[in-house]
């Protein structure tokens, strides 16, 4: 189980799309997909999949 | 019959499970004696020794009265934490295998008795020795982890000894008596058990924070642009729309993974995308395992 957040730095207008559009394939998808321009003209995706648990920290899975 | 069984067959399993646990004791017998080596070398805790090395002026004879001090004390403590290793290993193996194999035995006859009633019998009897043995196997865990303590109380206990024998290859003025006895005083614990739980303990909370410093610097990046990125995308994204066959066809590579586990919780994006040298060799992995032009 794919846990916590994900974030990609640096994309250009061209990659953007593709960014956000393979977060949402991610199975199962992601609660939240976020998009951000930033001041340097690049984005910012930030994916939100459910919280880890409290008690797992050694993996991203939360497994 | 099965009188017969309950006051014979019974105790006669048990003491040959017994028997078989003694011989797994684990250690060649000692030609020394055990207690009476460390009769012998009490002498050496007296405080009267340090007080006569205390009234010692000339630095050769101090050394000397120094080194056979210490070393009479660590072979003390060495001779106390083998046997302290001999009795838990000899109980960590005993309890539980005489209880399976009584278990065992009662299961066979059992299956083989000719009468219902004898079959009853032994298998109430079995059940009764595996119902024992659940509750022996509180014991199991200790006895799983108990090479691991005791792997961790002879490198606590190798750690200090080495200190203490580069300690005394020093003079006296560099590593007197007292210096020494607070070395001696950190080996007579480093073999207790608290002292191993500890240690076990502070390297795998190490461990967990180096392993969530690795997955962290996996949460964040920036976007690659190498040749592996490019054509997982192209495959990924054929005509800038998402292959969700692909996709998972990767997602489940990842999870299979066993070269980087820390592929398993993480989305094929970050795989894809990430500027980091990890994922970079685990996209040359999946490209050729997948096959992707």
């Amino acid at each position: 189980m794919i846990c916590g957040t994900f974030t990609l730095t640096k994309i250009s207008d061209t990659d953007v799309a593709g960014v956000v559009a393979r977060f949402k394939a991610t199975l199962p998808p992601p609660l939240n997909v976020t998009q951000t321009k930033q001041s340097d003209g690049t984005w910012t995706v930030v994916a939100t999949y459910p919280p880890c648990a409290s008690n797992v920290s050694h993996s991203a899975s939360g497994s | 019959m099965t009188i017969i069984f309950l006051r014979i067959v019974v105790p006669a399993l048990t003491a040959v499970a017994l028997c078989g646990c003694a011989a797994i004791a684990g250690y060649p017998k000692d030609p020394e004696k055990a207690s009476a080596a460390l009769e012998a070398l009490k002498p050496y805790f007296d405080p009267a020794k340090d007080a006569q090395y205390g009234s010692l002026t000339d630095a050769t004879q101090k050394r000397a009265a120094r080194d056979i001090i210490v070393l009479s004390r660590v072979r003390s403590y060495d001779i106390e934490f083998t046997g302290y290793e001999k009795s838990l290993w000899g109980t960590g193996n005993t309890v539980t295998l005489g209880g399976d194999l009584i278990a065992l035995a009662l299961g066979g006859l059992a299956t083989t008795a000719a009468g219902t009633s004898a079959k009853s019998a032994y298998s109430a009897a079995a059940a009764g020795i595996v119902g024992g043995s659940a509750v022996i196997n509180r014991d199991l865990y200790f006895q799983r982890t108990l090479p691991a303590l005791l792997a961790q109380m002879e490198a606590n206990r190798a750690k200090v000894k080495l200190k203490i024998l580069a300690g005394i290859k020093q003079s006296d003025s560099e590593y007197p008596l007292p210096l020494a006895e607070l070395d001696l005083a950190d080996l007579k614990n480093a073999g207790s058990m608290p002292a191993a739980v500890g240690s076990i303990t502070q390297a795998a909370t190490g461990d967990k924070q180096a392993a969530q410093t690795k997955i962290d610097a996996l949460r964040t990046g920036t976007i690659s642009a190498t040749d592996t990125t490019k054509r997982l995308r192209s495959w990924i994204s054929p005509n800038n729309q998402v292959d969700q066959i692909r996709m998972k066809a990767l997602q489940d590579w990842m999870n299979a993974d066993a070269t980087d586990t820390d592929l398993h919780g993480l989305p094929p994006e970050i795989l894809i995308d990430l500027d980091n040298p990890q994922m970079e060799a685990d996209r040359a992995r999946a490209i050729s395992d997948l096959h992707v032009p």
